[in-house]
C-alpha cells in the first residue's frame, strides 16, 4: 500500500518560487496499477520523481505500507521502489554491456549470484542469454525498454514507478511493452504507479487514474468510468474528446466563431 | 493533367560502409487538394518520402523516380535556382521539433516577416502587418507579444503555432507536415489541425501529413498510404482505417492502446 497525502513540491527558478506539485493526495492498494495523466507542465513527473527520492525538498506525507518515506532514505527503501524512465537511448549507459548494466544495482545492494539474476531478469522480460554482451546501441528501442525494466525488477521491488514508459516506442512495440508489464504486474503482485499523456495507455495498464492540471489533481476515477466517458469535470471530458480524435464540425465552428482570416 | 504532387517509382537508396541501402522502393501516389496521410513505423521510409519531395536529403542519399512533378514542375530535373523557389514558396515543410527549425538566435517576428519579404515580394512595414496577423490566425492570442519573442521563450505548442505560420506566410500550395501535432498536447494538438484543416478546406491547400499516429489519420485525412518497409502496401480512404484489407495495416491499427 503505498499512500501520499497533501504533496507540494515547488522549484526556485530565477529566485521566483514556482509551484510544480499542490496538495496532492491518492492511495494506491497493493498490487494495483495507478495512472497519472495530464499535459505537459500538470507535475504528474515530479509527483512520480518525489516518490522515487529523486526530489529532497518537498512537504506532505509519503507512506509505503504504513512507514513514512523521508527525504534520507536507507538502503531498502530505497530497494522497495524502483523506476522505468521515459527515453530508453537515455536512461542506460552507452560504453555498458546489458549485463553491466545489471549488475550494477546488485552491486550497490550487495546481492549475490548475480548470474543466475541477471539470467532470470533477461528471462522474465523475453530476452535471452546473448542479450548480455550487447551494448545499447546494439538493440532497438524496444530491447532497450525491456532491459531498462529487467534493471528495475531485478532487486525485486514491491512497487514499480514507471514514467511514460512506451512513449518512445512505436505502436507495435509499445503493444509489446505494455503486455509484458502487464503480465509482470500479474505475475508478481507488483504496485504500479504509471505516469503518462496518454489516456490509452493509462486506460490499458491501470485500474484507477488521477487527472492532474496545473499542479493539481483535478479527478480521480476508474478506468472503466474513462472508457464510458462518465467523468466529472470538464477538463477531464475533454482530454477524452481530444483522445478519441478530430473532430471536424467542432473544430471548424470554433474557427468560425473566432472570425480569424488565414491569409 | 490534374494539377497538384505527382510520384511514380520514388526510390532513394543511401550509402553505406557495407553498400547501398533502400529506404524507399519504389513508391507511387498524388496529393491533390486533399489531406493525404502517410503512415508507417520508424524505418519504414516515410519521412524519407517527404524530404525526398523537395530534395532535402544528405548527398548520401540517392533519389531516382519515374515520374515526380508539382504542378508540371520536374522536382527531380529542375535546377538549385528553380528549387529554392519551389520550397518554401509552393511547397512547405514543417517538422515535428519546432525548436529545431526555427532560429534561435533571431526573435519570431523577424523570421515570419523574412518569410514573407522573401516570397511574396512586399515591403518590411506591409510584412510586419501581415506576420501579426498571421500569428492571431495560428490562434496566438497575444501576437505582439510573441512577435518580439526569441524560440525558446515560447512553449512547444506556440513554438510549433509560430513556426507553421512561418511557414504559411509563403503561401504554399502544398504542405508536407512530418509529424506536426506529436510534440504537442492533446488539446493544443486539435487547434493545430483546425488551421490545417481550414487552409485546405477553405484556400485549396494540398496536405501530405506524415505521422504514425493512426487515431489522427482516421479522423482526419481524406486518404491513407500505408508504407513499410520503404513500400506503400496500402492505400485507402482514412475513415476506412479500421477496416482495412492489408493484414499489417490492421495489425498497427489493433496495436494502438484506445479509450
Amino acid at each position: 500500500m503505498i499512500r501520499v497525502e497533501d504533496l507540494s513540491v515547488a522549484f526556485r527558478a530565477g529566485g521566483r518560487v514556482v509551484p510544480a506539485v499542490r496538495g496532492v493526495s491518492f492511495a494506491v492498494p497493493k498490487g494495483a496499477a495507478f495512472g497519472l495523466v495530464g499535459e505537459s507542465g500538470s507535475g504528474k513527473t515530479t509527483v512520480l520523481r518525489t516518490i522515487a527520492g529523486l526530489i529532497d525538498d518537498w512537504d506532505g506525507r509519503i507512506e509505503v505500507d504504513g512507514v513514512p518515506m523521508g527525504a534520507k532514505r536507507d538502503r531498502a527503501a530505497r530497494r522497495q521502489l524502483q523506476m522505468v524512465f521515459q527515453d530508453p537511448y537515455g536512461s542506460l549507459h552507452p560504453r555498458h554491456t546489458v549485463a553491466r548494466t545489471l549488475a550494477a544495482p546488485l552491486r550497490l545492494h550487495g546481492v549475490g549470484e548475480r548470474d543466475r539474476r541477471i539470467d532470470a531478469a533477461l528471462a522474465d522480460v523475453g530476452l535471452d542469454r546473448r542479450f548480455r554482451y550487447r551494448y545499447p546501441n546494439q538493440l532497438s528501442g524496444g530491447q532497450r525498454q525491456r532491459v531498462a525494466i529487467a534493471r528495475a525488477l531485478i532487486l525485486e521491488p514491491a512497487i514499480v514507478l514507471l514514467d511514460e514508459p512506451t512513449s518512445a516506442l512505436d505502436v507495435s512495440v509499445q503493444a509489446e511493452v505494455l503486455d509484458l508489464l502487464d503480465r509482470l504486474r500479474r505475475e508478481r503482485a507488483l504496485t504500479y504507479i504509471l505516469v503518462s499523456h496518454d489516456l490509452g495507455v493509462v486506460v490499458r495498464l491501470c485500474e484507477t487514474m488521477a487527472v492532474m492540471r496545473n499542479g493539481e489533481v483535478v479527478e480521480t476515477a476508474t478506468a472503466s468510468a474513462f472508457r464510458k466517458g462518465a467523468v466529472a469535470t470538464d477538463y477531464a471530458r475533454g482530454l477524452i474528446e481530444s483522445s478519441r480524435g478530430y473532430r471536424r464540425e467542432t473544430r471548424m465552428a470554433e474557427v468560425a466563431e473566432a472570425g480569424i482570416r488565414t491569409t | 493533367m490534374t494539377a497538384g504532387l505527382e510520384i511514380a517509382g520514388l526510390r532513394v537508396a543511401y550509402d553505406s560502409i557495407r553498400g547501398p541501402v533502400v529506404a524507399v522502393d519504389g513508391v507511387d501516389f498524388t496529393v491533390g487538394h486533399e489531406r493525404v496521410a502517410l503512415v508507417g513505423e520508424s524505418g519504414s521510409g516515410k519521412s524519407t518520402v517527404g524530404r525526398a519531395i523537395l530534395r532535402l536529403l544528405p548527398p548520401s542519399a540517392h533519389i531516382a523516380a519515374d515520374r515526380m512533378t508539382f504542378d508540371g514542375i520536374d522536382l527531380l530535373g529542375c535546377d538549385e535556382r528553380r528549387m529554392r523557389r519551389v520550397r518554401g514558396g509552393r511547397i512547405g515543410m514543417i517538422l515535428q521539433d519546432p525548436r529545431h527549425a526555427l532560429n534561435p538566435v533571431m526573435t519570431v517576428g523577424r523570421q515570419i516577416v523574412e518569410s514573407y519579404r522573401a516570397h511574396g515580394g512586399i515591403g518590411g512595414t506591409e510584412a510586419r502587418r501581415r506576420a501579426l496577423d498571421m500569428l492571431a490566425a495560428v490562434h496566438i492570442r497575444d501576437p505582439e507579444r510573441v512577435f518580439a519573442a526569441y524560440p525558446h521563450q515560447l512553449s512547444g505548442g506556440m513554438g510549433q503555432r509560430a513556426m507553421i505560420a512561418m511557414v504559411l506566410a509563403a503561401g504554399p500550395d502544398l504542405l508536407i507536415a512530418d509529424e506536426p501535432t506529436s510534440a504537442l498536447d492533446v488539446t493544443v494538438r486539435h487547434s493545430v489541425l483546425a488551421i490545417l484543416d481550414e487552409l485546405v478546406i477553405a484556400h485549396g491547400m494540398g496536405l501530405l501529413i506524415i505521422t504514425h499516429d493512426l487515431n489522427l489519420v482516421a479522423t482526419f485525412c481524406d486518404r491513407a498510404l500505408v508504407m513499410r518497409a520503404g513500400r506503400i502496401v496500402e492505400a485507402l480512404p482514412a475513415s476506412g482505417l479500421a477496416e482495412a484489407h492489408h493484414p499489417y495495416t490492421r495489425a498497427l491499427f489493433a496495436a494502438a492502446p484506445t479509450l
